[in-house]
């Protein structure tokens, strides 16, 4: 099997189908602008069109017995109300043509819903572009290219630049995987995804072009767990679709049972926790049956703007999204930038190795503070209405913790002097420089927890690059060398009382859970999709069991593999169904490139 | 005129479908209802406009309600925003 693309998981499980790409064109460009003397008629085409189109919903809503789609369809029927009373006005005003007229009135939308300033309500752009299309296209007599999709008998996995959700409606019998280039977790497309079990996953803009070739027609596999879009050998596909048949069946069982605490049978309760990069992913927290936010990631505060936001936006935020996850706990990490993730206001110099520069609390504290006092600051004030803790990414010496302290207790100072109103907050430090996990003993009386950021911390142990495809054999997060330095560190941080968190990728890895919980961590936080599949399979997992193997391991392995093996082995002797899902993974662990 | 003041509560503030639950309950009324949030303002009648407002949990909005059934349709707006809707947030998916 080939990886042909890595993009984001939207809505979990792994689909097998034959591909249909579809270049789409965007009807609302192609209209022309036009002027009418006969306004009565162009009333008459778009009234018509309006009629058809509520006779096209009313029909799906008589249908369909699902209340996510009913409820998109009947904002549907109201948009295209509006839309329509609006574009009659331009008519009689202005002497525009109906189709024309639609457009100007859909455009002068698109543009007031990207300034509301809510992300969310950005998203229903989708819905009004969906809805004014369908409008063009009834009186234009076009036929939709998902029309011609509608009558096929195969699966399809459509691979697409976007998708309305009007479309995954229509195509809901035939679509069994969805990609597209464009969207979002919480577009109604998603929404609707998820209502219909169908797998989604966002990949990289342009890569439709650069795989077009090599897939038309062929049978393809989507990962709605790892985001991965996969090429099968031919030969595999008919025992393969049995295969993900089965797995289909357990992603629904994870789903159905996502609200269960992470308990596994011998008593050990594990938080999980979600990483949140926007307001938008902390609406599927609660969703997926997350405890709360164990990486909140500031950096979209930062991005598409000309100066830092103040203490101010940047506290409203996080009351925003405490709001939204019920008060639940959140972890903030400080602004974690640097030469790999420039922020053009921040003027940070070009490095000729960026992993290794001035990035994450380096920055803050050698050239930002003000961004790092602002955001303390917001914290603090948050942590009076909800539960906050505060992190520190790419933390190598202890004097960076020791200064940043220094910084927290004057800010303290300053409130308890102007009576500025407060709450505790928990004080931990990402643990993704080995240099910092070989001295934690040196660190535990200083901070409240540690979160494990696996991602950096297996590149720098490995030396080796995660996005360099070259050395993706040695990027290997359960690799001994990496898991002895977890466990030393957990070890170390647990007998002095400090909590431990894993925020990397490894936390949503199944494979990992066994030894992750064997180490005795108290909280796992991952993508929010990856939640249900992770409580699920805690609560199959008898720790007493496996413990003391998985130590001994670690200290006395013949083959690089044997604790990875041996947790797979655990995994599927708790769940028989993860054979299956192993034979998919096992065969694109190690891939090739195309 | 009824002018009424509301903090947000639902999670998903005004999108689409509650801002079409909103529309909904309106057009049962004969009165004219506007929405305010800072210095934009909507007619309730029409959702394009009200989701233009960008109103969003925590944000404070006014509704001014003029009419013969002025009366009723504070109420109705009343229990929709600080009850239907809130209650929404709590259906599972």
């Amino acid at each position: 099997m080939i990886i042909l693309a890595k993009g984001i998981p939207i809505n979990s499980g792994i689909a097998i189908g034959t591909v249909k790409i579809w270049e789409r064109d965007d009807i609302l460009t192609s209209i022309q602008e036009c002027k009418t003397n006969n306004i009565n008629n162009e009333i008459n085409i778009i009234n018509n069109a309006l009629n058809s189109l509520k006779n096209k919903i009313n029909i799906l809503l008589r249908n369909l017995n699902i209340k996510e789609i009913a409820d998109i369809l009947n904002a549907h029927l109201q948009i295209a109300q509006s839309i329509v009373e609006e574009a009659i006005n331009e008519i009689t005003d202005n002497n525009d043509c109906a189709t024309s007229a639609i457009k100007h009135v859909t455009i002068k939308y698109i543009h007031e819903l990207q300034e509301s300033g809510s992300e969310l309500i950005g998203m229903r752009i989708d819905d009004i572009i969906d809805v004014s299309s369908q409008l063009i296209s009834l009186i234009l007599n076009k036929q939709l290219l998902y029309d011609l999709y509608i009558t096929e008998d195969k699966k399809i996995i459509l691979i697409t630049n976007y998708i309305m959700p009007s479309e995954v409606i229509l195509l809901r019998n035939v679509l069994e995987g969805l990609v597209t280039e464009h969207g979002g977790a919480t577009s109604h497309s998603a929404i609707l995804t998820r209502s219909l079990n169908v797998p989604y996953i966002i990949v990289p803009v342009n890569t439709i072009k650069a795989i077009a070739k090599l897939i038309t027609d062929k049978i393809l596999i989507i990962d709605g767990f790892k985001g991965l879009l996969i090429l099968p050998e031919e030969k595999d596909s008919s025992s393969l679709t049995r295969i993900i048949n089965s797995i289909d069946t357990l992603n629904a069982q994870f789903y159905d049972e996502r609200t269960n605490p992470a308990v596994t049978i011998d008593g050990k309760h594990v938080n999980i926790l979600a990483n949140v990069g926007n307001i938008e992913d902390a609406r599927l927290v609660l969703e997926y049956g997350g405890e709360g936010i164990g990486l909140l990631r500031l950096e979209f505060m930062y991005m598409n703007r000309k100066s830092p936001p103040n203490e101010e936006e940047l506290f409203n935020t996080l009351m925003r999204i405490s709001k939204v996850i019920n008060g639940n706990e959140i972890i903030v990490r400080a602004l974690d930038a640097g030469g790999d993730k420039p922020i053009p206001y921040l003027n940070i110099t070009k490095e000729n190795n960026p992993f290794l520069g001035l990035r994450g609390i380096r920055l803050l504290l050698r050239e930002h503070q003000e961004i790092l006092i602002n955001e303390i600051k917001a914290v603090l004030k948050a942590s009076a209405f909800g539960k906050f803790g505060f992190m520190i990414p790419m933390v190598s010496s202890v004097n960076e913790i020791i200064e940043t302290k220094k910084i927290m207790r004057e800010i303290i100072e300053e409130f308890d002097r102007n009576n500025i109103k407060y709450g505790k907050i928990l004080f931990g430090i990402m643990v993704e420089v080995p240099s910092i996990a070989l001295i934690i003993d040196k660190v535990v009386n200083h901070i409240d927890f540690i979160s494990l950021g696996t991602n950096d911390l297996t590149q720098y142990i490995m030396a080796a690059d995660r996005s360099n495809e070259k050395v993706q054999y040695l990027y290997d997060e359960l690799n001994p060398s990496v898991l002895r330095l977890i466990y030393n560190t957990v070890n170390v941080a647990k007998q002095h009382g400090v909590r431990v968190d894993v925020c990397g990728e490894i936390a949503g890895n199944e494979i990992a859970l066994p030894i992750l919980l064997s180490f005795n961590v108290d909280a796992l936080s991952m993508n929010p999709v990856s939640i249900p599949k992770v409580k699920y399979i805690i609560r199959r997992l008898r720790i007493s069991d496996i413990k003391s193997h998985i130590i001994k391991l670690l200290e006395n392995f013949n083959d690089e593999n044997d604790i990875k093996n041996f947790s797979i082995t655990t995994l599927i002797k708790a769940i028989p169904q993860f054979n299956d899902l192993m034979i998919i993974y096992g065969n694109y662990e190690h891939p090739q490139q195309p | 005129m009824k002018l009424l003041k509301f903090r947000l509560i639902n999670k998903a503030g005004l999108h689409a479908r509650p801002a079409a639950f909103l529309v909904q309950e309106a057009k049962k009324f004969n009165s004219q209802i506007i929405i305010r949030k800072g210095d934009k303002s909507a007619n309730a009648k029409n959702v394009l406009q009200v989701l233009s407002l960008g109103a969003d949990v925590g944000d404070e909005i006014e509704v001014i309600i003029t009419g013969n059934d002025e009366n009723e349709a504070a109420q109705a707006i009343q229990k929709l925003l600080t009850e239907t809707l809130p209650s929404m947030d709590t259906e599972v998916r």
